[in-house]
């Protein structure tokens, strides 16, 4: 079975209907060629179960398809998979990142309370990142976090919003391609030299050519007018 | 005294930026170091190799500190650098 995700071409067969059912958006059947055979047996399945202490098989194949998708994402198709709440307004990518925890997507459910069809879920946990012709784009993925919310589809990124919480709302721009150690702290774990490498590339890539905020928020839907006023000015 | 080589170093904006790789980095340091021109002095000296007393030495001349200041200041650089794993 074919699968489109951030426009890369997957060939993968899932064992379990879990996986199927999961990524059952991203199905392709056009006419691009495979960019990659996703290959792997029940035992690959199982020693990533083993590694991160899963209890079901069909979950376990799941985080193993994921952990290939973006590794190959990462390896050779210049981007990343980056763990944030992200959501379009009026086709305008914006990229909310902090820890878990620590409100991502409770702030962008205040966006859809305030701005409703302007503001379109791309992906709330996972989203893809990906640099094409010096342009940063967002795309959804199939893991939509706890709230399943995103869609298949991809939007050019304009701001990345650091999420702090505060008991006043403000958001603050950072000079344009100061290092944002913050941001470059929520990639993926930087397994060999190589990898590394390329994350800090896009990451250097990103923090050079996007707008970076700090966004102070208070934990009420006030945060994402005082947000939304200074990224797209005032109603 | 020598760094490992298990880091990347890239410039990105004012600071020079050390990322410890590994599969098993992640369950021992979670954390990228970002060093300023004074610690990147330091850094540099590390990784062309250098003994305690030169290096001290060349960093209090350096920056015109007062010797036991200078050894403070590059053992707790050195102590960042041990806990990212790439100093021993």
């Amino acid at each position: 079975m074919l699968y489109k995700i951030a426009d890369v071409v997957f060939d993968i067969n899932p064992i379990f209907d879990y996986s199927k059912r999961l990524m059952k958006e991203y199905e392709y059947s056009g006419n691009l060629s495979v960019d990659y055979i996703v290959e792997y047996t029940l035992k690959d399945v199982e020693k990533t179960k083993s590694d991160f202490e899963l209890k079901d098989d069909d979950y376990a194949e799941n985080i193993h398809i994921f952990k290939l998708i973006s590794q190959y994402i990462t390896e050779f198709k210049d981007g990343l998979l980056y763990h944030s709440s992200s959501f379009s307004y009026k086709g305008q990518g914006v990229l909310i990142v902090a820890d878990s925890g620590m409100g991502k997507s409770t702030h962008s459910s205040f966006w859809r309370r305030l701005y409703g069809d302007d503001v379109v879920m791309i992906n709330d946990d996972k989203p893809f990142l990906r640099r094409i012709d010096g342009k940063f784009y967002i795309y959804g993925s199939p893991w939509q976090g706890k709230h399943n919310l995103g869609a298949n589809i991809r939007c050019e990124l304009k701001a990345v919003c650091l999420l702090q919480r505060s008991n006043e709302n403000s958001l603050e721009k950072l000079e344009k391609g100061e290092f944002v150690s913050d941001f470059l702290n929520h990639s993926l774990r930087m397994s060999t030299p190589e990898v590394a490498l390329k994350i800090l590339d896009f990451c250097q890539g990103i923090m050079e050519n996007v707008d970076f905020y700090i966004l102070n928020a208070k934990y009420d839907v006030s945060s994402a007018k005082v947000c939304h006023d200074t990224l797209f000015g005032e109603l | 005294m020598k760094l490992q080589n298990k880091y990347v170093s890239r410039k990105i904006g004012k600071k020079y930026i050390v990322v410890p790789v590994g599969n098993d980095v992640e369950k021992r340091f979670n954390g990228i170091i970002s060093l300023n021109e004074t610690g990147y002095f330091i850094f540099k000296k590390l990784e062309k190799g250098v003994e305690m007393d030169e290096l001290v030495g060349d960093f209090a001349k350096e920056y015109e500190l007062d010797t036991p200041f200078a050894l403070s200041e590059v053992q707790t650089f050195l102590n960042k650098l041990k806990d990212a794993n790439i100093y021993d």
